[in-house]
């Protein structure tokens, strides 16, 4: 689907540097003293690897070098070590034959479960650098050194059980998760809502949820979220009587008119007067202190000049008499 | 980027105080009967403002996370510190909420008013404590699961009257928690690390019997309330044959459960029956008896039936039975959650079973969505979902698009903890490390790392096959340098794997961006080599010299021009060759030799001759080069030609 030159050019990379191993192995197969000319080909293919983008060679190349063809250059390598014989013939052989048959196991087993051509490719470049090939690679020349027999046998088998699987689920494509009739259980009309038997178990429950969502904080107005949460910020808006649940629902005119818990026992005028009304304006300018607290204050007054009635009386009259001007002010 | 939101913000608000004067101004002069509707007051939380301007910052990739200290010393840059700043920091907090219980009494002033409760250190009950109902009803509210049985113990002994709501609500906490104290709220960034390895323990039976739970369940008269939170404590704690017991007990006595009780009996019906099918059929039939008692089922319940199908090992029955569920759920209204369709991945996508591209149609149905949790399995859906992209459908875009729901909203919230996190992470490094062209994985990783993901060694790992398939050398430094800083220099294969890449892929000259490479690598391998060589000897895990390291330091530094290093590098393997096992390759020797003539040193060359030869190595090559690149005297000739003709 997106066959992008970019992963083109990344599936001819890897066939570049397959082609650059078949010719190492030629190399690697002659004689020992041929060391120099090793090396030269080892230079090649570290060119071969970064091929440049858009060679025509390589463009070329890579279609014609398909799995016929890396059979052939196997078969060309085997004659080879054939004739040149040497004491460690088999060896050589084997490790050949697992270098080359692994790469085309490697590019084999992509293509089963490979959606598109460009994840065909990049898949087939990380395969053959893969680890997991190696003991597939083992497996399989143990088999060949055995007798190519039983590698035939084991092959179809192994494709006999995937088939199986296949035809036991056949839905492997496309699921549409709510395309089924259902059970036929519930249905809308009768279900009735019923209110949980264990609120606390709930709340818990809630608790434990929001828990597992709350980590470390990221910034700082998440840090500021959670401490007033805890319960260490102001909460916003900002509101000073925050948390003063003792005065919630006092009204702020029974902060400020403090007139009214004067009457029915305080003279209309006069120096009490006077001085009560002087004590009412103090307390509703004290924020300080409840509402309940300052009637109290008030009413504690009551009392005293209850008491001191008598004594008052005869001071004002002796006041009255000697300075009546002053009063009457 | 925040400025400019709340700007534009602003710029709104300016425009719709433009648009109603332009609207009142209008009314005004036609005096039309336009009514104007005044919205009513929203009531927003008192965090409302606060979310607002959280969700205007993004995450700063460039920047190490908000929990660590904004000063260049204290920036994690591995793994292990991320880890041990952040546990520094929470064991702070601990001294310090320890000192505030040890020290009650420096602490019992009060600065504000009205005072607040967090700041005060926590109320200490003993057996003279004034304690009421209320008391109790507190700490039920607060979860203190110990001190609640202590006052309702202290209660029982002082003879005070405790009314079966509370007793229920106590017998509920207990049930919640089995009578253990859970993790401290307060300690997120504990939580945050140590849930991955806390949750792994949990399917066996922890109820405890015959405990409290137990004795308050007697005390109280036999309700559908105190029968449903024992039957779900002991669903959760694993008591399975007993609460199944205890199920049908309120059966036989009539009594009618809630949706919850059910649910949880559900989630364990793989414990009570063997067999899938018979699971399958246990779980029906729960759901049919939810039905006759008309109860309306609840995410949990959708949860809780697709885990017990998950659990069924037949494909077949399982993936039919999960789509019936889902489309019953469906049908009555129910949507599925992140954990859901956790479920729907673990029954589609087994590890032998076939490929499944389930995951391409749930990330059709919930792409842009914004999730709440609903399920404590929903923080487990999106690793779930990456891994399943990495090793079960290897599709990069899927996995793109999952990293897309991931970022979508507040859906990070539900990435889990810190292990989820790296190993989500760690799947989508592997996938794209496979699946991406270099240059634009080395975009995301350039993106993500450090500080918001580190690769683990298996990465790095994958990261340098990348880059040695790609013939990338010039990132090689850059990874190098990473790795030295994620402290995974002492991983011996990641090591090997570097030295292996830089002493095989020869940089091309000719290519600007390889230029000095040669350098820069010789440099790496005499880092690598003073890192081996300078160990402490006390170290318990030491890395240890081979002879092809050696040879490859030895090559890069030749090819560096780092000639001298080389020989000396040279010395140190001749010395210890008894102790170093394996030897370099005779090409590297050829390469030192080649520096040895350069630096004129045929002393060095002879004895480079002389270990060859007694490692049983061809030297009539060497022993040609010297020959051809020095003059040497009568003495060295005659060695020469003795270690040659000695073979």
């Amino acid at each position: 689907m997106i066959l992008s030159r970019f992963s083109l050019n990344k599936g001819l990379r890897a066939f570049g540097g397959f082609s650059s191993s078949v010719r190492n192995v030629r190399a690697f197969s002659d004689d020992k003293d041929k060391e120099q000319k090793l090396n030269t080909e080892g230079e090649t293919k570290d060119n071969n690897i970064i091929p440049k983008p858009g060679k025509k060679k390589f463009k070329k190349a890579a279609p014609v070098k398909k799995e016929g063809n890396i059979e052939e250059a196997i078969e060309d390598v085997a004659n080879l070590i054939q004739q040149k014989g040497g004491p460690k013939k088999e060896k050589v052989q084997a490790e050949l034959l697992s270098k080359l048959l692994g790469h085309i196991n490697a590019t084999g087993e992509q293509k089963a479960p490979e959606m598109n051509l460009s994840d065909l490719i990049s898949g087939m470049k990380v395969e053959a650098e893969a680890k997991k090939p190696q003991s597939f690679r083992g497996q399989y020349v143990r088999k060949t050194m055995e007798g190519m027999k039983k590698a035939v046998e084991s092959r179809p088998r192994y494709q006999n059980q995937n088939r199986r699987d296949m035809k036991a689920h056949p839905n492997t494509g496309s699921v549409n998760l709510f395309g089924d009739k259902g059970l036929n259980l519930f249905q809308e009309s009768i279900l009735k809502d019923v209110p949980s038997l264990c609120p606390t178990w709930d709340y818990l429950e809630k608790r434990d949820l929001k828990i597992a969502v709350t980590h470390p904080p990221a910034n700082y107005f998440e840090e500021m979220i959670l401490w007033t949460e805890q319960g260490k910020l102001w909460k916003f808006p900002i509101n000073n009587e925050q948390d003063w649940d003792s005065e919630a629902n006092v009204d702020f005119s029974e902060h400020v008119f403090l007139d009214q818990h004067l009457e029915g026992w305080c003279p209309t005028k006069g120096p009490v007067r006077h001085f009560m009304e002087l004590v009412c304006v103090g307390l509703s300018k004290n924020p300080f202190v409840t509402a309940q607290e300052k009637k109290d204050h008030i009413l504690w007054y009551q009392n005293y000049f209850e008491d001191k009635k008598e004594l008052l009386e005869k001071l004002i009259i002796d006041v009255s008499e000697s300075k009546p001007k002053q009063l009457d002010c | 980027m925040s400025l400019i939101r709340v700007s534009t913000t602003l710029n709104s608000l300016r425009q719709s105080s433009l648009r109603l004067s332009t609207v009142i101004s209008r009314w005004k002069s036609t005096e039309a009967a336009e009514s104007i509707e005044i919205p009513n007051r929203i009531h927003r939380s008192p965090t409302a403002i606060l979310e607002a301007l959280a969700s205007t910052v993004g995450r700063d990739p460039t920047a190490p996370h908000y929990k660590y200290h904004d000063d260049p010393y204290m920036v994690p840059n591995s793994n292990m510190t991320k880890r041990t700043y952040a546990m520094a920091q929470e064991s702070g907090r601990k001294a310090a909420k320890w000192i505030k219980e040890n020290n009650r009494e420096l602490f019992m002033h009060s600065e504000a008013e009205p005072p607040i409760a967090a700041f005060a250190p926590e109320m200490v009950f003993t057996e003279e404590s004034e304690v009421s109902e209320q008391t109790l009803k507190d700490l039920i509210q607060q979860c203190e699961i110990t001190d609640a049985v202590f006052v309702y113990n202290l209660m029982k002994t002082k003879g005070i009257e405790i009314d079966d709501a509370l007793k229920q609500s106590l017998l509920e906490l207990v049930c919640f928690y089995n009578n253990s104290e859970p993790i401290s709220e307060e300690f997120i960034e504990e939580r945050w690390f140590k849930q991955g390895a806390a949750n792994r323990d949990r399917l066996s039976k922890s109820w405890k019997d015959g405990d409290l739970a137990e004795q308050l369940f007697n005390e109280l008269p036999k309700t559908a309330q105190s029968y449903s939170a024992l039957i779900r404590g002991m669903c959760k704690y694993y008591q399975v044959e007993r609460a199944y017991a205890l199920f049908h007990e309120s059966i036989e006595k009539q009594i009618e459960l809630d949706t919850k009780t059910f649910n949880s009996l559900l989630l364990v019906s793989s414990f009570i029956k063997e067999s899938g099918e018979m699971r399958w059929e246990f779980c029906v039939d729960l759901l049919r008896q939810m039905k006759e008692r008309q109860l309306r089922p609840d995410i949990g319940t959708l949860n809780a039936a697709l885990k017990t199908i998950s659990t069924i090992g037949h494909h077949k029955l399982c993936r039919t039975g999960a789509i019936k569920v889902l489309s019953e759920f469906k049908a009555i209204g129910i949507e599925p959650s992140l954990g859901s369709y956790c479920y729907v991945l673990n029954i589609f996508c087994r590890e032998k079973g076939p490929t499944s591209h389930v995951l391409v149609d749930i990330l059709n149905e919930i792409q842009g969505k914004e999730f709440q949790i609903q399920d404590i399995r929903d923080t487990s859906f999106f690793v779930t979902a990456m891994e399943i992209c990495r090793n079960h459908l290897h599709d990069k875009n899927l996995a793109k698009k999952l990293n897309e729901l991931l970022h979508t909203g507040k859906n990070y919230d539900l990435i889990g903890d810190s292990y989820k996190e790296s190993v989500y992470y760690r799947h989508y490094f592997g996938l794209l490390c496979r699946t991406e062209e270099l240059e634009t994985f080395m975009e995301t990783y350039n993106h993500l790392v450090p500080n918001i993901y580190i690769p683990e060694p298996g990465i790095m790992e994958e990261i340098l096959k990348a880059v040695e398939v790609n013939g990338a050398l010039e990132l090689i430094p850059r990874l190098w340098t990473d790795m030295t800083v994620f402290e995974h220099v002492n991983r011996e294969s990641l090591v090997l794997q570097v030295l292996k890449i830089m002493q095989e892929n020869k940089p091309m000259l000719n290519l600007e961006k390889h230029q000095g490479l040669n350098e820069q690598f010789a440099k790496i391998a005499d880092n690598i080599y003073h890192k081996i060589a300078d160990q402490d000897p006390i170290k318990v895990q030491k890395l240890s010299f081979s002879g092809q390291m050696l040879g490859d330091i030895i090559s890069l530094l030749v090819r560096g021009a780092e000639n001298q290093k080389a020989i000396d590098v040279f010395k140190f393997a001749e010395d210890h060759q008894h102790s170093i096992p394996g030897t370099p390759n005779e090409s590297v020797l050829l390469e030192l030799v080649d520096a040895c003539i350069e630096e004129k040193s045929p002393s060095v060359a002879i004895s480079c001759l002389q270990y060859s030869v007694e490692n049983n190595m061809n030297g009539l090559q060497l022993a040609d080069k010297i020959k051809k690149g020095f003059t040497l005297n009568e003495n060295h000739l005659a060695k020469v030609n003795h270690l040659v003709n000695e073979k």
